[in-house]
């Protein structure tokens, strides 16, 4: 208990290493909090602005009236709409400015979108909205005329929300896993501190150590544990701020993701363990840690589109890799929960975490035990 | 009389770098209560004999026995009797003095109120105590050294090692560690101790021992190797009239075997044997030159040192 103790204060109490693995992925967070914080609002339609000719044809054309007018009120407008007595109306509230164009209906029952081409810049999310809006008109109209008698409904009676997941879809989320992954392998920092200060070969403490009564698993093991318990918790640390206080979706299933983060924190203890015994100095064997931690962080979609592109592309074509990934492990788990309803895929990836942590400490043990001696 | 226990017993160690021998049949024996002097160049081997000693090394050939028992990596019952205070602070930056010691403490002593105990008396033995809460950079180069040496004897050893522990340190802090050391032997402690301060060994030194590649070239008091060695005492004399007649007429002298002049200051390195100081004076009557102050010192480790393991510089 006593080394126990001792663990957890020497590496709780180092401060690059608290930096590093707790405060950099909390403000990591909060950069892509302020970055990232509409990023979801940006996929989404706003109201079309058009002007509407409301004149005798346009309240002859059937359905027209009504078809426009579902459209621009209720909930979530498709429309909005300006309407004017004439087409010479319209034309100069259009060359104002503010309207994407307007809409005039023929006496022959056609119906013409006159389109505001200045601002054009290439795709139009509006303007499709518009044109599918009349081109949906004109086809209702020309069965309602073919089939005298059929009923005309708006386009909102027949279209039906179906939920495919069980959050709605969101990129912005996708980041924040990626942060998580990206602090769980930072969190190996705790493990390498801990165990490469013991390490005889490395420093005076561990060659006074290593001449201690004791056996060395004695010591060893409580600093694996303090490393593992100082990791977890710093990961809660970073779970609860990115779900609390930044108010990010985690698909409602907290204890699912304290065990996610349990098994990761226990798979970044074996790698900061088996890194330890790298013969580098520990200012190398830092910068080789974060070298890993962004390495890894790619594959799992950390910095932006490309990188979540590349990450997706790679897991496809290469899905091994992710088993040596804990960050993209962590990601997965954490993504699965986020979408199905099941457990599954969390599961899978937590089995993928708790074999490589089985591996690492297996290597980490192998060479510990292959330098036993140092000079003092 | 002295306790003859053989505390230290290594024989016939052979240690290889591939092909550098950094112990040649090396051998060595201390006893219970010693303050044995470790000494040699840098590269002599001092530090690989404590490593394999200490079990920190391997080694090819050879026995290393302390206690009377076989000392190997898992012996922890004799390691449990074995305290260590190396070259360098060895202490944990992250934690307070009193942590450290009762750290380095806790892997000798499991129960928590002997050890607490024992922290205490660590801690007044070096002179700690308003120091406990600090925090090893806050300490000063001196306390610091202080608290390396309370990590290595809180657990009362019976056999200590001691590598360089006063190097940089003041005199001050110098004087309270070897004293601190003196105590430790009092106490019944056996110290091994290694330095280049010659001066420093000499006074702490019960025996000593001059190591050269690898193997152990003088062993004894201070006292015994400069008898051992063919160097008698260093005189100088401050002459009126100094000039090169002078200077080769002393250097003609039967035990004369180096001298200098230094301005007005003639130096005489004499051989062991005679009436060096007698015959310079003669001399220097016979030539009529007046002379002022004259000195003579006997001779110093330092110098025994030199004539051991030569005077060439080494790593």
């Amino acid at each position: 208990m006593t080394a126990l103790v001792y663990a957890l204060k020497t590496m709780g109490r180092a401060k690059s290493i608290t930096f590093w693995s707790v405060a950099f992925p909390l403000v990591l967070a909060t950069l892509f909090y302020m970055a990232f914080a509409d990023i979801d609002k940006a996929g989404l339609a706003r109201p079309v602005s058009i002007v509407v000719v409301d004149d005798a044809a346009y309240r002859a054309a059937p359905g027209l009236a009504e078809t426009i007018e579902a459209s621009h009120t209720g909930e979530d407008p498709w429309l909005d709409v300006e309407y004017v007595q004439t087409e010479t109306a319209a034309e100069q509230l259009v060359g104002d400015g503010g309207y994407y164009g307007y809409v005039k209906a023929e006496s022959s029952g056609q119906l013409e979108y006159h389109r505001d081409w200045r601002d054009y810049t290439g795709y139009d999310p509006g303007h499709e909205i518009a044109t599918a809006l009349l081109d949906s008109y004109l086809r209702n109209a020309a069965f309602a005329a073919s089939h005298p008698g059929a009923a005309m409904q708006q386009p909102a009676n027949f279209t039906k929300s179906v939920q495919l997941t069980a959050q709605a879809p969101s990129d912005q989320v996708r980041y924040f896993y990626s942060v998580l992954g990206f602090a769980v392998v930072m969190g190996c920092n705790f493990a390498m501190f801990g165990v490469s200060g013991l390490r005889s070969g490395r420093s005076q403490i561990g060659a006074r150590v290593a001449l201690g009564g004791v056996a060395r698993y004695r010591v060893l093991a409580p600093t694996v544990a303090a490393a593992y318990i100082l990791t977890l918790v710093t990961l809660i640390i970073g779970f609860l701020y990115i779900r609390f206080v930044l108010q990010i979706a985690f698909g409602g299933r907290d204890w699912e993701i304290l065990a996610i983060l349990a098994v990761g924190a226990m798979a970044t203890t074996a790698l900061g363990a088996a890194l330890a015994t790298v013969p580098l100095p520990a200012a190398a064997l830092a910068g080789l840690s974060a070298a890993i931690a962004c390495l890894l962080s790619l594959f799992a979609g950390l910095y932006g589109p490309g990188s979540q592109l590349l990450a997706d592309q790679v897991a496809q074509s290469a899905p091994w890799f992710t088993w040596f990934n804990p960050a993209r492990e962590i990601y997965d788990a954490l993504f699965s929960l986020y979408c199905y309803d099941t457990f599954d895929q969390a599961a899978v990836a937590m089995g993928k975490l708790a074999l490589l942590a089985l591996a690492l400490f297996a290597v980490a043990a192998w060479a510990m035990r292959r330098v036993r001696h140092a000079h003092l | 009389m002295a306790d003859q226990t053989v505390v230290v017993d290594v024989k016939d160690l052979v240690k290889r770098y591939k092909e550098v021998v950094a112990l040649d049949h090396f051998g060595l024996q201390i006893t219970k209560g010693e303050i044995f002097g470790l000494l040699g160049p840098n590269g002599s081997g001092k530090t690989t004999a404590i490593n394999c000693i200490l079990q920190l090394l391997t080694y090819s050939k050879g026995s290393v026995a302390l206690f009377g028992q076989s000392m190997g990596p898992t012996r922890y019952d004799l390691k449990r009797r074995i305290g260590i205070v190396p070259q360098q602070v060895a202490v944990l930056p992250e934690l307070n003095v009193r942590e450290n010691i009762d750290y380095f403490c806790s892997l000798y002593v499991a129960d928590r109120a002997r050890r607490s105990e024992l922290v205490s008396q660590a801690i007044a033995f070096v002179g700690l105590g308003e120091f406990a809460s600090f925090r090893p950079k806050k300490l000063s180069g001196g306390l610091a050294r202080r608290l390396n040496i309370a990590c290595g004897i809180a657990h009362q050893p019976e056999l200590i090692f001691f590598d360089e522990p006063t190097v940089a340190v003041d005199p001050q802090s110098r004087n309270a560690i070897l004293e601190g050391i003196r105590g430790l032997a009092r106490n019944g402690a056996t110290v091994v101790y290694t330095s280049h301060y010659m001066e420093e060994v000499e006074q702490l030194c019960t025996r000593l021992m001059v190591m050269d590649h690898g193997r152990s070239v003088a062993v004894g008091t201070a006292t015994e190797l400069k008898a051992a060695t063919g160097i008698g005492e260093r005189v100088a004399v401050e002459l009126d009239a100094p000039d090169s007649d002078v200077l080769a007429t002393i250097r003609r002298l039967p035990h004369t075997q180096h001298a200098v002049l230094e301005g007005s200051m003639l130096r005489v390195d004499c051989a062991r044997g005679g009436q060096n100081l007698g015959e310079i004076l003669d001399a220097l009557n016979s030539l009529s030159v007046g002379y002022g102050r004259v000195y003579s010192e006997p001779p110093t480790l330092n110098d025994v040192f030199l004539e051991l393991t030569g005077a060439e510089l080494r790593d």
